[in-house]
């Protein structure tokens, strides 16, 4: 019998009553409450993850059937279901296609070793699951070779495990994990060592190339994201939401809705409107029927113009001192020669193909909630407090997410969709229309960058001061994530106090790692250099969108280089090369970069070429652009892109490079188009032809060398989009002589 | 009462004719595989084929499926069987969040069946109303010349 977290019985008892009838091993029930996970944690180690190991949560082996692996990160393309797989199987030593693949429910036991709630992102799956999901691997191994070596009267260090069996040592004896389960069970929870882990040299599943485990169902449309959950749903859902930020519903007028077909109800909701039908098509129908009249608020007079006067008025203020390395301001005052620049970086929307869509029941004293979220934790918050009912009887169910980028660790929609299911009576599914995806989502903000810098006598940077200006991504997200880790016996008033006390205290302090990721930490070495953040609120929701920080810091810092590259008079490689320190890991991937793409050889008439090195979430990246263009934008072709990555043991070589060439077209595609515009306090852009994506026929060849690596791994998700933009730029610098210094390219 | 072929079975529905298809084929014959992206036919997620031409269903109405013969992801190939792209697909990894790959496979489908070897500026020209926001587009071109291959073969 295979584990199903089913929405009728507690998790922990369900998993009692199901290791004792059918006689499995379920890790998870191994030890005592409370005691379990001190005894299943690992030797003690300065690694974070080590701490928080909890090898009981994630493999459960039944006496009959395939085990079940619990994935506890989303999987929104990046391939964690492959990945994740692999890692454990490395270990547990069994053939990882076999495994039944589950998304892990809201337990504490899967919260991220790092973020101390359960949250997909920064490019960390990999890296966070490495040892925990191996040592969780080697335990169920060890327990299952004991039981083995209680029942044949062997030691167990004569025993060895492989697919599923373990076998005695002249392999006359066998038997699978299944038949040997019950009495696993009844094994206490050895402690696996970091050191007793396979060497890279002996892994046998990492480092392969495989097939990814979830290719069938996206194939061939049987996949379910959130828009497919709940079919039996009893209505249909969409949210209208204020034009403006912060707006409020002052009258819905339904005297034509209220008779269309399927109508069944329109009512405001924390958000917005919710208008409810019984199927969805009828709802696309009937709200524009339904006729709202908003309190705009005091965010009207919200536009671009006053966007940028705010950045632009802040640097003018002394902001928050990060980097004061050297003596930066006697450095430029000591020389005439010095290089100026602004950078401006637009405000992006995520635009997921998905549309934010969820489901909600609200039945028999329990919620249930079905969505394709980056963040469990936080929908169960939401989903407690909106419906009401105790947080035991609350419960997330994860399905595929049609594109994440970020955007799906901001989840309102799951308090919209509970507000709607309790108000209703009726188990519900709500689906954003694109146009309500695009003008409400939590924004890659704007910012505002100044640099001044210069170049010594032995032709490297000697100065550098940077400013940032820009709204602090975490500090808008911080009150609802911070309220969401609380202990559930914190009334949400205190809840409340406190996430915005945690807000509070951030914008105080000034700094904010997310927006300042990619500019505090640069590859080189250099004498004298200042970074300053300043830190302006700006009304408009805010979220973390495919690199975060670097997505805008990668850009404006590797334009900035190559800018002071031309002042040296170097070669753009070359002044880059010369800045870096022997032993870092940026220099052979900057090399290789350069061997890859022939840097050297020169390129036919109207082809130019431009280079970038970011290091974001552990990974270090190097790319470069080669562009068709005859010195007008108009001619601009992106022919091809270079992108060398180390990001240490490679557990799948094909998921690197599907990641890597999925972060230079979403890089590609927003440096070329993406932008978001406000007007009167709302955002112009409604639906692809206006917030254009990247199609087909517009993509460049692009190239992934991997770099052999015995480092732990790192994430690709994302690190493969901050080189992209300046090494485009730097290459239509090349072509026209003109600097980028704003995106998107084209207006 | 709109009556047509659904992926080989006769199938008929009682909503207003300018229901859009694509809700049609998702809330009332609850075939889920064919996605809605935009609603305004700019992205692709939700083709399907109408007499074997790539149609974007969420702005078709349902009164122009009347008798016709529609296909969708969940009845490309025979029960049981694959499609030559779907082998593909899956060979060459293409799909990630896999949400748009339903219409992009449909698309594909249709282009073969009018072309048996296209060309890569045949399949860009084809392509270019299906988005992919995860980039597989370098992958999707791969595997419909691969798919048109094994195509050849059988």
């Amino acid at each position: 019998m295979v584990l199903e977290i089913t929405k009728n019985i507690n998790r922990r008892t369900f998993i009692q009553k199901t290791s004792t009838a059918a006689g499995s091993l379920t890790l998870a029930l191994m030890l005592p409450e409370g005691k379990k996970k001190y005894q299943a944690q690992a030797q003690t180690s300065s690694n974070k993850t080590n701490k928080l190991f909890k090898p009981n949560a994630w493999l459960s082996i039944p006496s009959i059937g395939e085990p079940t692996f619990v994935i506890d990160k989303a999987e929104m393309g990046q391939n964690v279901y492959t990945s994740l797989a692999t890692i454990i199987c490395e270990e547990f030593e069994y053939d990882p296609t076999k495994l039944e693949l589950k998304f892990a429910p809201v337990d504490p036991d899967y919260n991220h070793p790092e973020y101390g709630a359960q949250l997909t992102g920064g490019s960390t799956s990999v890296q966070s699951g490495w040892l925990p999901l191996r040592l969780a691997g080697a335990t169920a191994r060890e327990m299952l070779k004991k039981a083995a070596a209680d029942t044949w009267g062997v030691s167990t260090n004569e025993l060895s495990a492989k697919d599923g069996f373990i076998f005695n040592k002249d392999l006359s004896k066998k038997a699978s994990y299944q038949e040997l389960s019950t009495k696993a069970a009844q094994q206490n929870v050895p402690s696996i060592e970091k050191s007793e882990l396979k060497t890279p040299d002996n892994f046998n599943l990492i480092g392969k190339a495989r097939s990814r485990f979830d290719a069938s169902m996206k194939v061939n449309g049987s996949a379910v994201f959130g828009i497919d959950s709940l079919p039996q749903a009893e209505a249909s859902a969409v949210v209208i939401h204020c034009p403006t930020f912060g707006g409020k519903v002052k009258q819905i007028d339904l005297t034509k809705a209220k008779n269309m077909l399927g109508f069944i109800d329109a009512f405001p909701i924390s958000d917005g409107v919710a208008i409810v039908c019984e199927k969805y098509w009828q709802v696309l129908k009937v709200k524009d029927n339904v006729n709202i009249t908003w309190d705009y608020g005091k965010n009207r007079t919200l536009t671009d113009a006053s966007i940028q006067e705010i950045l632009e008025k802040s640097l003018k203020d002394k902001g928050k001192n990060i980097v004061d390395d050297g003596d930066s301001v006697q450095a430029l005052a000591a020389t005439n020669d010095i290089v100026t620049a602004d950078y401006r970086m637009p405000y992006l929307a995520h635009a997921t193909l998905e549309p934010i869509a969820c489901s909600a029941e609200i039945k028999d004293g329990e919620c249930h909630v079905w969505t394709p979220t980056q963040a469990p934790t936080l929908c169960h918050y939401y989903a407690v407090r909106a419906s009401d009912l105790p947080s035991d009887k609350t419960f997330i169910h994860t399905v595929f997410l049609g594109g994440g980028f970020g955007r799906k660790s901001y989840a309102r929609d799951t308090r919209e969709v509970v507000e709607i299911a309790k108000k209703t009576g009726k188990s519900v599914k709500l689906i954003w229309t694109r146009e309500e995806d695009i003008q409400h989502d939590a924004y890659r903000p704007g910012s505002l960058h100044r640099f001044v810098g210069s170049v010594g006598k032995n032709g490297k940077i000697e100065s550098w001061t940077h400013k940032i200006s820009g709204p602090s991504i975490l500090a808008n997200l911080l009150p609802d994530f911070v309220a969401s880790a609380l202990p559930n016996f914190l009334s949400n008033s205190i809840k409340d106090v406190v996430g915005s006390t945690g807000q509070s205290l951030l914008q105080w302090y000034g700094e904010d790692m997310t927006s300042l990721d990619g500019a505090k930490e640069l590859p080189y070495t250099i004498a004298n250099r200042k970074l300053d953040y300043h830190m302006v609120e700006i009304p408009i929701p805010l979220g973390f969108w495919r690199s975060v920080g670097n997505s805008f810091n990668g850009f404006v810092t590797e334009c900035f280089v190559d800018e002071l590259a031309e002042k040296a008079q170097k070669d753009p490689l070359e002044f880059r090369l010369s800045m870096l320190e022997k032993n870092s890991r940026y220099l052979p991937v900057l090399e290789a970069v350069g061997q890859f793409s022939n840097w050297k050889k020169p390129l036919e008439a109207n082809r130019h070429r431009g280079i970038a090195l970011h290091k974001s979430f552990g990974t270090y990246v190097a790319e470069v652009v080669e562009i068709y263009c005859d010195g007008s934008l108009d001619s601009l072709k992106v022919e091809k892109v270079y992108a060398v990555v180390d990001c240490g043991i490679v557990v799948d070589p094909d998921t690197v490079r599907a990641q890597i060439e999925s972060g230079i077209i979403f890089g590609l595609t927003a440096a070329l188009y993406g932008k978001i515009n406000f007007v009167d306090g709302a955002v112009k852009q409604s639906n692809f032809h206006d917030y254009r994506l990247l199609r087909m026929q517009e993509i460049p060849e692009v190239a992934v060398e991997i770099i052999h690596s015995q480092e732990d791994p790192t994430g690709v998700g994302e690190p493969g989009l901050p080189p992209l933009a300046p090494a485009l730029a730097n290459a239509i610098f090349s072509a026209t002589g003109k600097r980028i210094r704003s995106l998107p390219i084209f207006t | 009462m709109t009556k047509f072929l659904l992926n080989g079975k006769n199938v008929e529905f009682d909503v207003p004719e300018d229901t859009p298809l694509l809700w049609v084929i998702r809330e009332e014959a609850k075939l889920t595989g064919t996605k809605f992206g935009c609603g305004k036919g700019l992205c692709g997620a939700c083709t399907v084929h109408l007499n074997g031409v790539a149609i974007r269903s969420c702005i078709t109405p349902i009164a122009a499926a009347s008798k016709a013969k529609i296909t969708t992801i969940e009845g490309l190939s025979e029960p049981g069987e694959e499609h030559s792209l779907q082998t593909a697909w899956k060979r060459l990894n293409v799909p990630q969040c896999g949400y748009c790959q339903s219409g992009q496979i449909m698309s594909a489908a249709a282009l073969l069946k009018t072309n048996a070897n296209p060309n890569d500026t045949e399949i860009l020209e084809y392509m270019s109303g299906n988005i992919c926001r995860c980039g597989t587009y370098s992958r999707i071109k791969k595997a419909i010349k691969e798919a048109a291959q094994m195509m050849e073969k059988k």
